[in-house]
């Protein structure tokens, strides 16, 4: 049996779902093995909260080397880990850490690299989508050991119980990655809102709400929904643009985007065209979103959404 | 228009000296993704906020 390896994804000591969702892709290939790059002291905290999706073991490599030095380090020890264990393929979240630790490791091993597949299929046949999600195309490794880098959210996750076996191994780490220092670094402030591109339900406000995101925001916690915003909401400083949406901004897909008060540039509709289900309030009856909507209601965000917050609550109550 | 007057000077590809390095990657197809399923779209009259919830309701998204 073909087996395949998964960097896992770590937020604090927790394996995210991201990682979960590599698992269950990967498992479609063969047998799932994740590596764990962890801080002296905290690998088995970390193997530990893999305990989801379909993975039969961890090894895990323990080195202060991945919080000094960053990407250089863990593509060293990937790398390392890949000769060694000989997989059919290589899975990565294609976060901006995953996917510049993929490169490096694509460059270090002369194997052919994918990023931000959607689906993988059981010979390996990656799905990106590409053009802002306007074109479908299936692409494949032809050199080596193929090393794809997963979209997260695009993968329906298998949350079954797990219960791996843990090794614990070493790697090598090169000098030449130890040339830059991590000096301090710092979490992001999180509210207590989900992360915009690992949310399942996103709800987004633009121009509309004239500044005014309460009623967004409002609607957003109603469903445990991450809050987005369009670049005409972020330039004018009505929210942080850590949270646009769009081609200058994050790219989502979610299983639900509300749109609110968004007119839809086409900027706008290559960062959530993907979605699957696409809710759109506007008071414009010509705003161009309409045309993605699977649910439109032409009207003021301001009358359509506190009703609607207030229904979401009494359903879920 | 100068620019437009340029004579194209069309070269083979062997006479560069350059020579094709195979690629670690390949497209298998690339297709256009089927347009979206036109949805519902209603105009406000004050129940709308419900009707938004009955839908994300029926879809079983809540």
């Amino acid at each position: 049996m073909s087996t395949v390896l998964i960097l896992a994804d770590f937020a604090g000591d927790k394996a995210t779902k991201a990682t979960v969702e590599i698992a269950t892709a990967g498992a479609v290939i063969g047998e799932v093995t994740a590596l764990v790059l962890a801080p002296v002291g905290k690998g088995a905290a970390h193997a530990a909260s893999i305990n989801q999706g379909p993975v039969t073991k961890v090894l895990v490599i323990e080195s202060d080397d991945f919080t000094k030095h960053g990407v250089a380090a863990c593509a060293d020890a990937l790398a390392h880990v890949i000769g060694q264990t000989t997989p059919s393929a290589v899975l990565v979240v294609s976060n901006a850490f995953g996917k510049e630790v993929a490169g490096r490791v694509a460059m270090k091993l002369k194997i052919g690299i994918i990023t931000d597949a959607v689906d993988i299929a059981s010979d390996c046949t990656a799905t990106q989508l590409v053009f802002g999600g306007s074109t479908t195309v299936h692409s494949k490794v032809a050199e080596g050991t193929g090393i794809i880098t997963v979209r997260p959210n695009t993968i329906t996750a298998n949350f079954a119980a797990a219960s791996p076996s843990i090794e614990n191994i070493t790697a090598p780490i090169s000098d030449s990655s130890k040339k830059a220092t991590i000096t301090s670094s710092q979490p992001p402030v999180k509210g207590g809102r989900p992360e915009l591109t690992e949310a399942n339900i996103v709800v987004s406000g633009g121009r509309g709400t004239n500044g005014d995101f309460a009623s967004v925001e409002a609607f957003a916690d109603s469903l445990g929904a991450a809050v987005g915003a369009s670049r005409a909401a972020t330039d004018a400083g009505w929210y942080p643009h850590s949270h646009q949406v769009g081609q200058t901004g994050k790219t989502v897909s979610p299983q639900l985007y509300v749109a609110c008060g968004i007119s839809g540039a086409i900027q706008h509709r290559a960062g959530m065209q993907t979605s699957k289900n696409i809710v759109v309030v506007n008071k414009d009856p010509e705003a161009p979103l309409f045309e993605l909507a699977d649910f439109g209601v032409v009207g003021d965000l301001f009358a359509v959404l506190p009703p609607a917050t207030e229904g979401v609550k009494a359903r879920k109550a | 228009m100068a620019a437009k007057k340029k004579t194209i000077d069309i070269r083979d590809f062997a006479s560069t000296g350059a020579e094709f390095t195979k690629s670690w990657s390949a497209v298998i197809d690339a297709a256009p993704r089927p347009p979206r399923a036109t949805g519902v779209v209603v105009t406000d009259d004050g129940s709308a906020g419900q009707k938004l919830v009955d839908f994300l309701s029926e879809k079983k998204l809540i």
